[in-house]
């Protein structure tokens, strides 16, 4: 081992140190990153480093589209978007047994296509269905369940602010990634409903069956929910369609659902402020964590420690399928314990050359990652989701909440099997569409 | 009310306005790109130099953020320590993290002081329009340097909290 080998190790060990003592995961990468620069080309560049990667950051427009697609999500919620969705779902699930559970996990998944973030997602959920489900009969942990996996799925469903950050970080195309994540998406959704459908059939006092509404109220409901329609389709279509590249789709969105709210009278002053000052606080949260990655990334890259351990681990001649499981099985842990964001650019910059040096596809793994991270939200001892929604309706208690995600996880495991065993379940459309 | 806590208020609505600011012009700044983008389809007039607009402003928009996000204490951090060595611990660990926090906004307001000064002297411009750098670097290296008197503010509130004499709740 040389000595820089040396110092990336050492800062590693103080990195996780850091962290452990309660430091901000974006600021500890950050100074473990100009600390371990200076040590080895010394202080002067590596005080330079703290204007060259942040600046970089912070002009970035591929970065910007994050805040973007925040203040979409947020203002679509204050402007009645997502409680719409909720609306709809129920009157077309409602009628089966465990209808809200569908119509909860349907909500998610529409809401996740223009939120881009889980934990958004669950809040915004717990905010629109929990006491719903809770008001009809439901367990609580099936219903608070169903909240804490159904997020998830703002995190897989395109436009994910984890893909965007994975596509920056790792320089590959984030309309790729996002298409190559629609598949796996829909996936979800599909096994989220088996999972529901076979665990209210094993126990029926789980969950209640609603009156089927008349295909006119249907009908009036669908199209009353034109607001919400019009903000996913304008979305989806603009980035897919070609119609907009994504930093302008991101516009288009938050500019949409701004108008969407004050044309129907949803978004008043004071909400409109609210979702500004939630999203700045979400801007900044992620803000420094890229650029305390960026930093730490050029000191790991200078240290020469993620070649060295990609190499490493090649000489030991184990299969690809016994080192993939190993990360599959060490993003599980560290998806339990760590934030998402933080588990993942954490990880990169020595997991990404191991990948690529394994010859698997980038854009499959981008996808991948962010499934087993998604599981880890809803692990326990922590997972995150649960955690936001215990602390949102502390009535639920923590272990009803894991009990009801049981049957999400068993759901997500077997998909994260599937994904991994067919690539081309990831890879067809991107293929098919020439982005790849 | 100590004078502490007034301080604490003063500077959590101060520091609240600038994040909204910010993100109102995010929301123009998203309503122009709207305009922008229609535009190529409508035939009507593009806004010259748009590229040029979003490389001043997204510094500011995004650093206008930090000093919020600072009062609040909000950042993304693992909270093992107080749950596993008790709460005094973890009192402790938000200290420690409280001054690394400081000790990254000083340094990094000093090297965008630095850089925008640079920007100034080289006359930098942004590349279709020519409009000057150096006054809209100028305006985010001063929202991180108002981290710094924010983020001592933050550790005086923790070291109030960790006197024997007070409880958390007080």
């Amino acid at each position: 081992m040389t000595d820089d080998m040396a110092v990336g190790l050492a800062g590693f060990a103080a990195l996780f140190l850091m962290i452990l003592l309660q430091v901000p995961v974006g600021i500890a990468m950050a100074l473990v990153g100009v600390v371990g620069t200076g040590i080895l080309i010394g202080l002067e560049p590596a005080l330079a480093l703290l204007a060259i990667e942040p600046s970089a950051a912070l002009a970035s427009e591929s970065l910007a589209i994050i805040a973007m697609f925040l203040v979409m999500g947020n203002l679509a919620h204050a402007g009645g978007l997502s409680a719409e969705l909720y609306r709809l779902a129920d009157d077309l699930f409602g009628h089966l047994k465990g209808g809200l559970i569908y119509a909860t996990i349907g909500a998610c998944a529409g809401f996740g296509a223009i939120s881009g973030s889980s934990v958004a997602t669950t809040a915004t959920m717990a905010r629109v269905a929990l006491s719903e489900m809770l008001d009809r009969g439901y367990a609580r942990s099936i219903a608070a369940g169903a909240i804490a996996a159904g997020g998830t799925l703002g995190m897989i469903i395109p436009p994910s602010l984890v893909l965007i950050l994975y596509g920056v970080l790792t320089e590959n195309s984030i309309i790729a990634l996002f298409l190559a994540a629609i598949v796996p998406g829909c996936l979800a959704v599909i096994f989220y409903f088996v999972s529901v459908g076979v665990t209210v059939r094993l126990v029926p006092a789980l969950a209640q069956t609603g009156p089927r509404k008349p295909l006119k109220v249907q009908l009036t409901t669908l199209r009353q929910s034109w607001g919400v329609l019009t903000l996913i389709i304008a979305v989806t279509g603009g980035i897919y369609g070609g119609v907009f590249t994504v930093p302008e789709t991101a516009s288009v969105g938050a500019s949409l659902a701004l108008l969407l709210g004050i044309a129907r009278k949803k978004l008043t002053r004071a909400s409109f402020f609210e979702s500004l000052a939630e999203t700045a606080s979400s801007t900044g949260m992620i803000f420094i964590i890229i650029i305390g990655a960026s930093i730490y990334a050029y000191f790991a890259t200078l240290s020469g420690l993620p070649t060295a351990a990609v190499q490493g681990i090649q000489s030991l001649g184990l299969p690809d399928w016994a080192l993939l499981g190993a990360l599959l099985l060490l993003y599980l842990m560290l998806g339990a314990f760590f934030d998402t964001i933080a588990a993942m650019v954490l990880t990169l910059p020595v997991v990404y050359p191991l990948i690529i040096g394994m010859g698997y596809d980038p854009i499959w793994w981008g996808v991948i990652n962010i499934v087993v991270l998604e599981l880890g939200m809803i692990t326990p001892p922590f997972g995150i989701n649960v955690f936001v929604l215990h602390g949102m309706r502390r009535e639920v208690p923590l272990g009803q909440i894991y009990r009801g995600v049981v049957p999400f996880l068993i759901a997500d495991l077997l998909r994260l099997g599937l994904l991994v065993s067919v690539p081309a379940l990831s890879l067809w459309l991107p293929r098919q569409l020439g982005w790849l | 009310m100590t004078r502490l806590d007034r301080l604490n208020q003063v500077a959590t609505s101060v520091t609240h306005r600038i994040a909204l600011l910010g993100f109102t012009g995010l929301v123009l700044i998203a309503l122009l790109t709207f305009y922008d983008g229609a535009a190529r389809y409508l035939d009507l007039p593009r806004v010259t130099g748009f590229s040029d607009f979003g490389e001043l402003l997204f510094p500011i928009v995004i650093a206008s953020c930090f000093p919020a996000l600072l009062i609040q204490q909000k950042n993304l951090t693992i909270r093992v320590l107080g749950r596993f060595a008790g709460e005094g611990a973890g009192r402790w660990g938000d200290m420690a993290a409280a001054f690394a926090a400081l000790v990254f906004f000083m340094l990094l307001g000093l090297q965008f002081a630095q850089m925008t000064l640079d920007f100034y002297s080289a006359g930098r411009t942004t590349a279709t329009i020519e409009i000057p750098t150096a006054p809209f670097w100028m305006i985010a290296t001063s929202m991180l340097l108002l981290c710094i008197p924010i983020q001592l503010l933050v550790i005086l509130s923790l070291l109030r909290d960790l006197s024997p004499l007070r409880t958390h709740d007080d």
